[in-house]
């Protein structure tokens, strides 16, 4: 017994002459030792063995030559490229969660704007900015803050719209994603022509405390800079046309909503208040009657009716306003608990007055192919304690401080209850220091605040006097608390107003 | 060039030719591997399913799977796993109820898949006495025809003639009696060598 004979490997041939008894006993009994062992040989001398006694010869071998010259041509098939899979693995895996992040952090921009912004009324482009900006050049109420500053300050009060354009960019900052509705197209395209210059500059002033957006969309706004730092003109409109799809698909389906709640029919006046649309997140004071704010939205379809939210500057959702429209007195309703108002009108531009107690009569213009306009109140007489300042004009309370700090800044991190009530508390329980004379003014201070939420490094970066200045400083330290929006910790300039 | 490929490739284990093909994907490599069993496969295929040309499809259609399959596992003898990659893919064949038929059972030529290798036991000098033993508890047949095949290296063929037993009964005693064998060794302790190829 030859172990040699185990490294044999028998091939059909031999199997072949095994059946026919063409081998010698010697070699037989080598196979079929060699079959013993191993199955696979004993299985195909079964098979060869029942084939050729079945169907002869011949007829078995042929199909077997076939094989093998068929296999000659596999040989020149490419080469599979198998390898690599674990890196596949490991790449797919980033990209899923690149995507994954992408989404969420597209889904939760777009719930923040649809609450807050629903459209963008990024103006009555072309056409209606210039006499805008006319009208607003001639308007000398916003003048205090304007001559400050960058674009970046100018926008928020929505002067020189020159600057405008850094308005807008910095609007979409304010998270306006879904406002970000390129409204009928040609005026998006408007606007995004006029927004090459300023992204730019915009984003620089982003960076500083000077940028201006609005507290409550600040989570949007910190997104947006980043999209919008990428976003070259074009893209930006290409990426707000895809925003303002999917903020308008959620903010039609919350107009549907509101729907159900309309209301009872009132009368009011209506003044006509202009300012620009590109600032609407800007807390634009003194908005005096003196613009023409227009909504603009993107959608074209025309509904019958004109739909709409009242805010108020800090975007929080204005209940129980009457919304009138100057032209027909028959219409008079209230929004909803959550701000939102539909009129019936079939003309493509409707004037509406929003009155409101606390900030007067205001007008507004509405689109009525926007699927939801916004009307950001201006706080015309309430005399609040702004956190972020920016002289009121309409206010007379003391323009005299000049700040060149704008409306609304961009601001790393928040009160927790909100600018809202972070204002009610200044307002609430500020005292002119005792022994002193009354002093009316802003105090600027800026501090940071780290992830716990300390408040640290008082700095006063406008003074009104000592005295206040410490009283500006022990409001704050003693104050709500602060939570961060972004980062691991937030520089935060509080203008305290006394 | 290819001709000095194949003489290459030829040199080279199972192990080491479907690692190659593992890790390059060429396709040459896997028919050298492919051709050094193709034939068995064939016959295999003939068992199972009895057709020629029906085996022939079947061997190509095993050609295919093992482009898919090899890359995907890591295959240690490459010889039994593509035995029983085969038989598996005959068999999935012959479920189609066509191919549902009762025959008969026959004990005798059922050829049972032994594992044993008692070549390396019985040239053992020191088990001869033990297997001289064992060789004793074993049937007539069985010990005949084991004494026939291992002893004397006679093929079926002539202990069929010498014993006039039947050529598959030959078989089925030599296989069973060498199962009995190993267990009659093992019975004593002494290692029986397996081999599964």
């Amino acid at each position: 017994m030859n172990d040699n004979h185990h490294h044999i490997t028998y091939t059909a041939a031999d199997i072949r002459r095994y059946v026919l008894g063409e081998l010698s006993p010697g070699e037989m009994h080598a196979m079929e030792k060699a079959a013993l062992d191993d199955p696979f040989l004993a299985d195909a001398i079964e098979g060869m063995q029942e084939a050729i006694q079945t169907h002869g010869d011949a007829a078995v071998t042929a199909p077997l030559q076939e094989l093998h010259s068929q296999l000659q041509s596999q040989k020149s098939r490419p080469a599979r490229v198998i390898v690599f899979r674990w890196w596949q693995a490991a790449a797919a895996a980033v990209i899923v969660m690149a995507g994954a992040l992408w989404i969420y952090n597209f889904s939760s921009t777009k719930e923040n704007t649809t609450v807050t912004v629903a459209q963008r009324q990024e103006a009555p482009e072309a056409a209606t900015t210039p006499a805008q900006q006319d009208a607003v050049a001639a308007d000398p109420a916003p003048d205090k803050n304007q001559s400050a500053t960058a674009p970046a300050v100018q926008a928020p009060t929505n002067q020189p719209q020159a600057a405008q354009a850094p308005g807008q960019p910095s609007e979409l900052k304010a998270g306006v994603p879904s406002a970000v509705q390129p409204p009928a197209q040609t005026p998006a395209k408007t606007n995004a022509v006029k927004h090459p210059a300023t992204p730019a500059p915009l984003e620089e002033d982003a960076a500083s405390p000077l940028a201006a957006t609005i507290d409550t969309t600040m989570k949007l706004s910190d997104e947006f800079p980043a999209k919008q730092k990428v976003a070259p003109k074009t893209n930006q409109e290409a990426f707000n046309k895809i925003y303002n799809k999917h903020a308008r698909a959620l903010a039609n389906k919350k107009m549907q909503a509101s729907h159900k709640d309309r209301i009872a029919e009132k009368a009011s006046h209506i003044d006509s208040i202009t300012f620009d649309d590109r600032d609407t997140e800007f807390i634009t004071i003194a908005g005096n009657n003196n613009r023409q704010k227009s909504a603009v939205v993107g959608s074209t379809n025309l509904s019958g009716f004109v739909k709409g939210r009242v805010t108020d500057p800090f975007l929080n959702p204005i209940a129980n306003a009457r919304i009138t429209m100057p032209n027909n007195a028959t219409y008079n309703m209230l929004t909803d608990k959550r701000g939102y108002f539909e009129l019936p009108a079939n003309d493509t531009a409707v004037d509406v007055a929003v009155n409101v107690s606390g900030y007067g009569t205001q007008n507004f213009r509405l689109q009525n192919n926007a699927s939801l306009n916004e009307l950001r109140l201006q706080p015309a007489n309430a005399p609040l304690n702004e956190v972020v300042t920016a002289g009121y004009s309409a206010n007379n309370r003391n323009q005299a401080v000049q700040t060149n700090y704008p409306r609304v800044m961009v601001q790393d991190a928040e009160p927790v209850f909100g600018w809202m009530a972070y204002d009610q508390y200044l307002q609430t329980n500020k005292r002119h220091p005792a022994g002193h004379s009354i002093l009316t003014g802003n105090v600027v201070v800026s501090f940071t605040v780290n992830k716990k939420g300390e408040l640290s490094d008082f700095n006063i970066e406008q003074s009104l006097s000592q005295p206040y200045d410490e009283e500006a400083i022990r409001l704050i330290s003693q104050g709500p608390a602060w939570k961060l929006v972004r980062g691991r910790k937030a520089k935060i300039t509080v203008i305290v107003k006394f | 060039m290819a001709f000095l490929k194949n003489i290459s490739h030829n040199g080279l284990s199972d192990k080491e030719l479907a690692h190659r093909y593992r890790t390059t994907g060429n396709m040459e490599v896997l028919a050298v591997l492919f051709q050094r069993y193709m034939d068995l496969l064939y016959g295999v295929c003939l068992k199972y399913l009895k057709q020629p040309e029906t085996a022939k499809d079947a061997v190509m259609q095993i050609f295919e799977e093992l482009v898919q399959k090899l890359p995907k596992h890591e295959v240690d003898n490459f010889k039994s796993w593509l035995y029983t990659l085969a038989k598996n893919h005959c068999l999935m064949q012959l479920r189609t109820p066509q191919n549902l038929k009762t025959v008969e059972f026959k004990t005798e030529s059922m050829q049972s898949v032994e594992d044993v290798h008692l070549n390396g036991v019985l040239t053992r000098e020191e088990n001869l006495q033990k297997m001289e033993h064992c060789l004793q508890t074993l049937s007539d047949e069985q010990r005949i025809t084991i004494e026939l095949f291992y002893l004397q290296n006679k093929c079926y063929k002539e202990i069929a003639e010498a014993t006039g037993l039947e050529w598959n009964k030959v078989r089925s005693h030599i296989q069973n009696g060498r199962r009995n064998l190993k267990i009659c060794m093992e019975k004593h302790n002494i290692p029986v060598a397996i081999t599964g190829r």
